[in-house]
């Protein structure tokens, strides 16, 4: 006996997601735990619930079907659907993961229904890491940081930053005089930040350039930066010329 | 820079019509003077004048033959003339002298003088006859220009069209009508054909005004009408349009899918971005000999600038700046978490 998958359903138009029930509805061993109308919600969903799986829209309000995988740790099988996204569709093909095109028939939707059920496997959560961060990597310069608080989601414009300090598998991002925790690496961060706005100053810290007030020598053959707002960080030797440079 | 010294080319075709102006200049010396003397004299003389027409370039650059002064420019020419041949024959009178100097040519200082009349007079016609050859060149490379402009704006023209007949077919707004028919044939099938026949007629409707080069505002409204019912379906409550038309603004003439995609946007950029949608609001107004259009819809808040292709806007800038050069203008601005469009174009009555 096949044990019973939750799903969940995202999508900001109605009659996209009323279909996805309609095909799911002769599946019995397939409980539909919510409809999420928008990203946030979708977050907020998967992190609570935990589903098995999500039919998962690309483009929808605040966040998209990638920023929303990107947000939750524990990833569930993911079935995408799109109408018409060129880079998305690259991004599947690349990493063979299965998506649908809007409009689908019943016959592909139980082919993907049929494939979702098999992905089970370690490699298939590495491909979907791989769409995902080559989504992540497609948008850039990035404008935003986006940041996940348990169920609540933090939109942080990359211009509000102050630093971001590495802290293991983590990063820490300091604006508006909070600090915000993100999974994710410094230098995967660094790749998609403005290089003109953001500098790397030490193995474990990018500064907001606007954010630089002087810099100091602090022990021998060593400087420190402070910021405007009094913040003293460390710079490695290697970085000193082209941080002086740039003041 | 002079447009004959800027080719190498034309600086030697220019220096054998003017070698050959020397020449026949030579001739007449020769009652007077021996012809190999006359010569020596007038060839230098004939190519030192050529360089020294060379300048009339500048004044007569600036006294364009389509304005109205031409007293202006005949005064202009006769007063450089006669100045430049006052210049030509000290010139040869010094060309003179060293030949005097250096083959004592006895006779042939006051042989020169007796020439120095005609000498003026010649000097005279040439210079007119130079700036003649220029007002020809200029004449010939304006209608060149214009050529290549009326080629440019071909060019736009047939850029636009096609960027248009893109832009009324968004993949996305076709796939997601798609999606949500086939939805609705299970859901709501007499909604289902509602749905059909109002994508049928916007693509018919799209396909025909897309042939024409100018259709009345009402026409362009009722096509946008027609694609926000059928986003209506889609976007359900999210989706709400004001409609402030004023009635005498309807009969004028606009570029057929003019306003569409800007309408396109607002939903795409802006409704379809925000949890809750909002209201597009389309105004237009005759002012006088202008139609104003202004198309508003809200942001979403998260959004610093409106994100995405701006193929849509850009292409609508290019056909009013074709059609309509400076009197057409459209300004964007985000204000108060709101989109504004704000077009101004020649309110032209529409012959149906």
């Amino acid at each position: 006996m096949k044990s019973r998958l939750r799903a969940i359903i995202v999508d900001d138009e109605e009659l996209a997601r009323k279909i996805v029930r309609e095909f799911l509805a002769p599946h019995e061993d397939i409980e539909i735990l919510t409809e999420c109308i928008n990203g946030f919600e979708a977050v907020k969903a998967i992190t609570e619930l935990k589903p098995d799986l999500v039919f998962l829209d690309i483009q929808m309000p605040k966040l998209n079907g990638f920023e929303v995988l990107d947000l939750v740790e524990q990833r569930p099988v993911v079935v995408f659907v799109t109408a018409h996204d060129h880079f998305a569709l690259k991004a599947f093909e690349v990493h063979a993961v299965d998506y649908l095109l809007k409009p689908f028939s019943k016959e592909r939707f139980e082919e993907a229904l049929k494939r979702a059920r098999e992905q089970t496997s370690k490699k298939y959560q590495d491909r979907l890491s791989e769409v995902v961060s080559s989504a992540r990597a497609n948008v850039k310069p990035i404008e935003r940081v986006l940041v996940r608080e348990g169920f609540k989601v933090h939109i942080i414009p990359v211009d509000k930053i102050d630093y971001i300090e590495a802290q293991d598998d983590y990063i820490s991002l300091r604006s508006d005089g909070k600090n915000f925790l993100k999974h994710q690496t410094l230098t995967e961060l660094e790749a998609t930040l403005e290089k003109s706005k953001f500098i790397r100053i030490h193995r474990s810290f990018i500064v907001n350039v606007e954010r630089l007030a002087r810099i100091e020598p602090y022990a021998k053959d060593s400087h420190i930066v402070i910021l405007k707002d009094g913040s003293k960080l460390p710079v490695s030797r290697s970085k000193f010329d082209s941080l002086k440079q740039l003041l | 820079m002079h447009p004959i010294l800027a080719d190498r080319k034309k600086v030697a075709i220019y220096v054998a019509v003017w070698a050959l102006a020397g020449f026949l200049l030579s001739l007449l010396f020769v009652p007077g003077i021996e012809w190999a003397k006359a010569l020596m004299i007038s060839l230098p003389m004939a190519l030192v004048y050529g360089f020294m027409n060379l300048a009339s370039w500048y004044p007569n650059r600036t006294l364009r033959l389509e304005d109205p002064g031409f007293l202006r420019i005949f005064f202009v020419n006769i007063l450089g003339a006669v100045l430049s041949s006052i210049a030509w024959l000290m010139v040869g009178k010094v060309i003179t002298m060293a030949l005097v100097y250096a083959f004592s040519f006895e006779d042939l200082g006051r042989q020169y003088d007796e020439h120095a009349s005609i000498l003026f007079g010649t000097g005279i016609l040439l210079y007119l006859l130079a700036s003649a050859v220029q007002y020809l060149i200029m004449t010939f490379e304006a209608s060149r220009e214009v050529e290549r402009r009326a080629y440019e704006l071909k060019l736009l023209a047939q850029d636009a069209e096609l960027r248009a007949l893109r832009a009324q077919i968004d993949p996305h707004f076709l796939f997601n009508s798609l999606n949500s028919i086939s939805a609705l044939t299970t859901q709501d099938p007499s909604a289902a054909r509602e749905m059909c026949i109002l994508l049928g007629d916007f693509l018919r409707k799209s396909l025909k005004v897309g042939t024409e080069e100018k259709i009345s505002l009402s026409e362009e409204i009722a096509l946008i009408m027609n694609f926000l019912a059928i986003e209506k379906v889609r976007f359900g409550n999210r989706l709400n349009v004001e409609m402030n038309v004023d009635e005498r603004s309807t009969s004028t003439a606009v570029p057929p899918l003019l306003l569409q995609p800007l309408i396109e946007n607002a939903i795409k950029h802006g409704i379809a971005q925000r949890i809750d949608g909002g209201t597009i609001v389309l105004s237009s107004e005759q002012n006088g000999s202008t139609l104003h259009i202004k198309i508003k819809n809200p942001v979403d808040a998260d959004q610093k600038k409106v994100i995405g292709n701006k193929i849509g806007l850009q292409n609508v800038k290019d056909r009013l700046r074709k059609l309509y050069g400076n009197d057409a203008r459209i300004d964007t601005e985000l204000e108060d978490g709101f989109f504004v469009v704000d077009l101004s174009l020649p309110a032209e009555k529409h012959n149906a």
